[in-house]
C-alpha cells in the first residue's frame, strides 16, 4: 500500500509540471498587461513599456517559461506578487486557513446532513420522507449559491441581526458563508447516497441478511452503507477539492480573504505569479485529496486494496521475469 | 463676441491665480503655504438630502468623533508607499501618507513643503517645515525626501517621476529637484503629489517594506491590517503640524479611529449601511441609492450625498488610416449630433450627472464657462441624418469599444440606441480594464472608443490624456486615437507649455477640437456617497475618495 502511495506521489511531479506549463502558457497569451495595471489609466505607452522591461515581460516565451519552471521546481519558489511585493507562497498560506475553514465545515455539513438525508430517502423510497428529502436536494442543486447567500444575509443579518453580514473574525462569521456554500454539496451528497443505497439495498446479500433476521438498523449500517460508500466518498472528495478552489463567489459575497478571492483579484490585475502559483498550489492540493480518496477506497473496500497490492505484485513478478 | 471676450478675461484671471500661487509657472515665482486661504473640496450633505455641488467649507472646524467605519470596494493589497495605484490603494493612501503638497479645488498647497521656487526652467527648490516627524516620531529631513523620491523612481511604478533627473538635499530642510525637460503646466505639482513621503528610518525598520505596517507623516498609524478584510488606523495624537491653519484636507484628523472595511460585493455595502456595520460608503449600487434617500426604505439615520466625479465619459473615433472616420468628417459629425447627452445622463445616472460642453468637464479651474453657452454637437436628429447622408457610410456595422465596468456598459447601450435611430449599426465590444487598456491601441480592433478620463488639476491635462501625440506617437503614430494632425499637436503643446498656457491657447485647442470632431465629451457622472447621520460633512480628496479624517461629525 505504501508503495502505491509513493508511486502516486511521484506521479504528481509530471502532473504539476503539466499544470505549470499549461497555466504559464495561458497567462502568457492572455490579453492584458500587468505593467499597465500597476501604472494606472493615465500611464503613457512609453512608461508602460519601460515597466514591462523592468518586470522582464518583454522576454521571449521560452526564456520566461524555463525561468519559471526552474524557479518553481528547482528552487521551490512560486515567485513574488507584482502588486503586493510579497511571496506568493506566503500570500497563499496566509489565506489558506480561511478557505480551509470554509471547506472543512462545508464538508462536515455535507457528510452529516447529506448522507442521512440520502439514506432516509432510499429507505423510504417513494414515501413522504423520500419526497421531502429529494425536494430539499432539488432545491440545493437548483438554488444559486450567491442568491442563497444574499437571502441568508437579509434574514439573519439584516432582519434578525443574529449574525454578521460579511467579514472575518470569530466562528460566527463563517456560519452564513458555510451554509450558503454547503447547500449544493448537501444536495449532491443526498442524491448520490440515495442512488447508491438504492442500488445496494436491492442486492441479494441484503435479502439474505433480512432472511437471517438481522434488524433493519444492522442491515443498513453494517451491510448496505459500507457497500454504498465508494461513490459517496468520491462525491465528498470532489466536493472538498471544489470547495478549496471554488469558493470564489462565497468569498466575494461575504468579503472573506481566502484563496478564491486572492486568485480572482490576481486574474483581474494580471498578477501572473499569483495566478500561476495559486493554480499550481490548488493543483497539488487537489491531487493530494484525490490520493487520499483513493487510499480511503482501499480501507473501505478490501477488493480495491487487494487490487492495489495485486498491481504491486504483478509489477514485481514482471520485474523478476525480465531478470 | 463681447461675452466671449469677457469669458476670456475671466479665464485669464483664473490662469493668473493659478500661476501666481506658484504651481509650476514659467515665471520664477515663490509659492508659499499662505498663498491662499484653505478651501476644502468637500461635499456637504445633510440628512436625507441630495446635494449636487461641492462645498468649500472647511472641515477643520467640524465636529469630531471617536470612530468611523468606511466601506471600501477593494483591498489595498500592499500598503507600502510606492506600490503603484489601484482602486484599493487610492482609498487609503491619503489617510496613511502625506505628500509634499496637496491640491484642493484646483489649487496647490504645501503639506510637507513650506514653499517652493523654480530656480531655472529645469530646476525647482523646495523648502520643508523644520519640525516634521512621522507617526512613530522619527524626524523627517531633506535626506528622507531624497530617499522617498529615489525609492519611488526605482520602482518604475510612477511614470510621472521619469522626468526627474536628480533629487538632492541642499541642507537639512531644502531639496533641489532637477528635471530632464522643462515642465509643463501643473506637472511639478503632479510630481510632488505622486510620491508618498516616509522617513528612511521608519522604512528600514519595517519588516515588510511597509506592505502591512506603513508609517507615514499623517496623523494616523495603522494599528491592524488584515489583508483582504480590514484596516484599522488610529490617531497617534502626535501629529507634527500643530498650526491648524496650515492643516489641509488630506491631513485633517477629526476622528480618533478609522476602520476601512473591505466589502467586495456591492450589495453588501447596502447591507452594511442598513445594519450600521459601516458609517459611510461610496460603493452602494445605483439601484439601491434611492432606498437611503428621502422617503426611502432606509432613510432614517442615513443620508445620500451626490457629488460630480472628475471623470468625463468621452467618445473617441478611431482615426487610423484604415478607419471609416479617417477621411469622413460628415460621419463623425453625424454620430456626434445623434447623441442626446441629457438622455444619456438620465438613462445612466438618473439625471444626477451633467452633460459636458468640451472633451472635459466644467470642474477644472481653467474651464471657460462661456463654453456652456455654446453649441456643442447639441442633439439634433435631422442634422445628424443630413450629415450621415453626406457621408460615405455604407451601412456597415461599427464597433464601439468600452471597458465593461461601472456605467460604461449602460452608456454604450444608450449610444448604440441613439446611433441606431439615424440608421448606423453599432456592435458593442466590452473589455475588462486590463484588456481595454491594451485594445485601445489596436487600430483594427474598434471604430469608436468610449472612455472615461479625468485629471486632478487642469483641463489641459485631461486633454493630454488623449491628444498629446508625444505620449502616443511610438505606438499609434499620432494621438491616443491615431489622429495625425500637426495643427492639433501644435495647439496641444501650446496649451500645455508654461510659456503659452492661458485662455487663448486653451480656447484655440477647444475650438479646433470642436471643429474637427475627432472626439468629444458626453457626460460627467456622479459619485453617490451614502453615510449615516453621524457624519455631517463628507470630505473627498482630489480623486473623489472619502477622507474619513477630514469629514465632520455630529457632536
Amino acid at each position: 500500500m505504501w508503495k502505491y502511495i509513493v508511486k502516486r506521489l511521484l506521479w504528481m511531479i509530471p502532473v504539476l509540471l503539466g499544470i505549470a506549463i499549461v497555466i504559464f502558457t495561458i497567462m502568457y497569451f492572455c490579453p492584458g498587461d500587468p505593467a499597465a495595471s500597476i501604472l494606472g489609466n493615465s500611464a503613457t505607452p512609453a512608461a508602460i513599456e519601460e515597466k514591462r522591461i523592468e518586470m522582464g515581460l518583454n522576454r521571449p516565451y521560452m526564456v520566461r517559461l524555463l525561468d519559471y519552471l526552474n524557479q518553481v521546481f528547482l528552487h521551490f519558489d512560486l515567485g513574488t506578487s507584482y502588486f503586493q511585493n510579497q511571496s506568493v507562497m506566503s500570500g497563499i498560506l496566509y489565506r489558506l486557513p480561511y478557505t480551509f475553514m470554509i471547506a472543512i465545515i462545508c464538508m462536515l455539513l455535507q457528510i452529516l446532513i447529506g448522507t442521512p438525508l440520502g439514506i432516509t430517502a432510499a429507505v423510504h423510497q417513494n414515501g413522504i420522507a423520500d419526497r421531502i428529502c429529494m425536494v430539499i436536494a432539488l432545491a440545493g442543486v437548483s438554488i444559486p449559491g450567491f442568491w442563497l447567500a444574499m437571502m441568508l444575509v437579509l434574514l439573519f443579518a439584516v432582519r434578525l441581526g443574529w449574525l454578521p453580514p460579511y467579514g472575518v473574525g470569530g466562528l460566527q462569521y463563517f456560519i452564513l458563508p458555510c451554509i450558503a456554500n454547503a447547500f449544493a454539496g448537501i444536495a449532491s451528497q443526498a442524491r448520490q447516497t440515495r442512488s447508491s443505497m438504492l442500488e445496494v439495498i436491492r442486492s441479494d446479500y441484503i435479502v439474505t441478511a433480512r432472511a437471517k433476521g438481522l434488524s433493519e438498523r444492522e442491515i443498513l449500517y453494517k451491510h448496505a452503507l459500507p457497500n454504498a460508500l465508494i461513490p459517496i466518498i468520491t462525491v465528498v472528495g470532489n466536493g472538498m477539492g471544489m470547495m478549496l478552489g471554488g469558493t470564489v463567489v462565497i468569498e466575494s459575497v461575504f468579503s472573506i480573504p481566502g484563496i478564491g478571492m486572492y486568485t480572482t483579484s490576481a486574474i483581474n490585475n494580471r498578477d501572473y505569479p499569483v495566478v500561476m502559483g495559486g493554480v499550481l498550489f490548488l493543483g497539488a492540493l487537489f491531487s493530494l485529496i484525490m490520493l487520499l480518496v483513493d487510499v480511503i477506497y482501499a480501507y473501505v473496500d478490501p477488493r480495491i486494496k487487494a487490487q492495489y497490492e495485486g498491481q504491486q505484485k504483478s509489477w514485481k513478478r514482471r520485474k523478476r521475469a525480465n531478470g | 463676441m463681447k461675452r466671449r471676450k469677457l469669458a476670456l478675461a475671466l479665464a485669464a484671471c483664473m490662469m493668473a491665480t493659478v500661476v501666481f500661487t506658484g504651481c509650476g509657472s514659467g515665471a520664477k515665482q515663490e509659492s508659499t503655504q499662505a498663498a491662499a486661504e484653505p478651501a476644502k473640496e468637500e461635499l456637504q450633505s445633510q440628512s436625507n438630502e441630495t446635494m449636487g455641488e461641492a462645498d468649500t467649507q472647511t472641515a477643520i472646524s467640524g465636529g469630531k468623533a471617536d470612530s468611523v467605519t468606511v466601506g471600501i470596494m477593494s483591498d489595498p493589497e500592499n500598503m507600502g508607499p510606492w506600490s503603484g495605484m489601484s482602486q484599493g490603494r487610492i482609498a487609503v493612501l491619503f489617510t496613511t501618507y502625506e505628500y509634499m503638497i496637496t491640491r484642493e479645488n484646483g489649487m496647490a498647497y504645501g503639506v510637507l513643503a513650506k514653499n517652493w521656487v523654480q530656480a531655472d526652467p529645469k530646476t525647482y527648490q523646495v523648502e520643508l517645515y523644520d519640525y516634521i516627524h512621522d507617526a512613530k516620531g522619527n524626524p523627517l529631513t531633506a535626506s528622507d525626501i531624497v530617499f522617498s523620491f529615489e525609492s519611488a523612481i526605482a520602482t518604475k511604478n510612477y511614470g510621472k517621476l521619469s522626468v526627474i533627473d536628480s533629487v538632492t538635499a541642499i541642507d537639512d530642510y531644502n531639496v533641489e529637484f532637477s528635471f530632464n525637460k522643462e515642465l509643463e503646466i501643473g506637472e511639478f505639482e503632479n510630481i510632488m503629489l505622486e510620491c508618498a513621503i516616509v522617513t528612511q528610518a521608519a522604512y528600514e525598520a519595517s519588516p515588510d517594506q511597509m506592505a502591512t505596517t506603513p508609517v507615514g507623516t499623517s496623523a494616523y498609524l495603522v494599528e491592524k491590517y488584515v489583508p483582504g478584510s480590514e484596516i484599522i488606523m488610529k490617531d497617534t495624537g502626535n501629529y507634527w503640524q500643530t498650526d491648524e491653519s496650515l492643516v489641509h484636507g488630506t491631513s485633517v484628523h477629526n476622528v480618533s479611529e478609522i476602520k476601512f472595511s473591505v466589502i467586495t460585493e456591492a450589495s453588501q455595502h447596502t447591507v452594511a449601511l442598513q445594519t450600521g456595520a459601516v458609517d459611510i460608503s461610496n460603493g452602494v449600487p445605483d439601484t439601491d441609492i434611492s432606498k437611503f434617500g428621502e422617503g426611502g426604505e432606509f432613510s432614517e439615520g442615513n443620508a445620500v450625498g451626490v457629488v460630480l466625479d472628475n471623470l468625463t465619459y468621452d467618445v473617441e473615433y478611431n482615426m487610423s488610416d484604415s478607419s471609416v472616420f479617417k477621411e469622413d468628417e460628415n460621419l463623425r459629425f453625424a454620430l456626434a449630433y445623434a447623441i442626446d447627452k441629457e438622455g444619456v445622463n438620465i438613462g445612466a445616472f438618473n439625471g444626477n450627472g451633467v452633460t459636458v460642453k468640451d472633451f472635459a468637464n466644467a470642474t477644472y479651474p481653467d474651464y471657460n464657462p462661456e463654453w456652456d453657452n455654446e453649441e456643442y454637437y447639441d442633439y439634433d436628429v435631422d442634422k445628424a441624418k443630413e450629415y450621415l447622408a453626406q457621408s460615405a457610410y455604407d451601412g456597415r456595422t461599427l464597433r464601439l469599444e468600452y471597458i465593461s465596468s461601472g456605467m460604461s456598459e449602460m452608456i454604450a447601450q444608450l449610444l448604440q440606441a441613439y446611433w441606431g435611430q439615424i440608421g448606423v449599426n453599432v456592435e458593442l465590444i466590452g473589455y475588462d480594464q486590463m484588456m481595454g487598456q491594451q485594445e485601445q491601441y489596436n487600430a483594427d480592433g474598434f471604430d469608436i472608443l468610449l472612455k472615461s478620463t479625468g485629471s486632478t488639476d487642469y483641463i489641459v491635462n485631461q486633454w493630454k490624456l488623449c491628444w498629446d501625440a508625444r505620449d502616443y506617437r511610438e505606438i499609434t503614430g499620432g494621438t491616443a486615437n491615431f489622429v495625425v494632425d500637426e495643427e492639433l499637436d501644435r495647439l496641444m503643446q501650446a496649451a500645455l507649455s508654461t510659456d503659452t498656457y492661458g485662455p487663448e491657447s486653451i480656447e484655440a485647442f477647444h475650438d479646433y477640437l470642436v471643429e474637427k470632431c475627432y472626439g468629444y465629451g458626453v457626460v460627467e457622472g456622479p459619485i453617490n456617497i451614502v453615510h449615516s447621520d453621524k457624519i455631517t460633512n463628507v470630505a473627498l480628496d482630489i480623486r473623489k475618495q472619502i477622507l474619513p479624517g477630514a469629514c465632520s461629525y455630529a457632536q
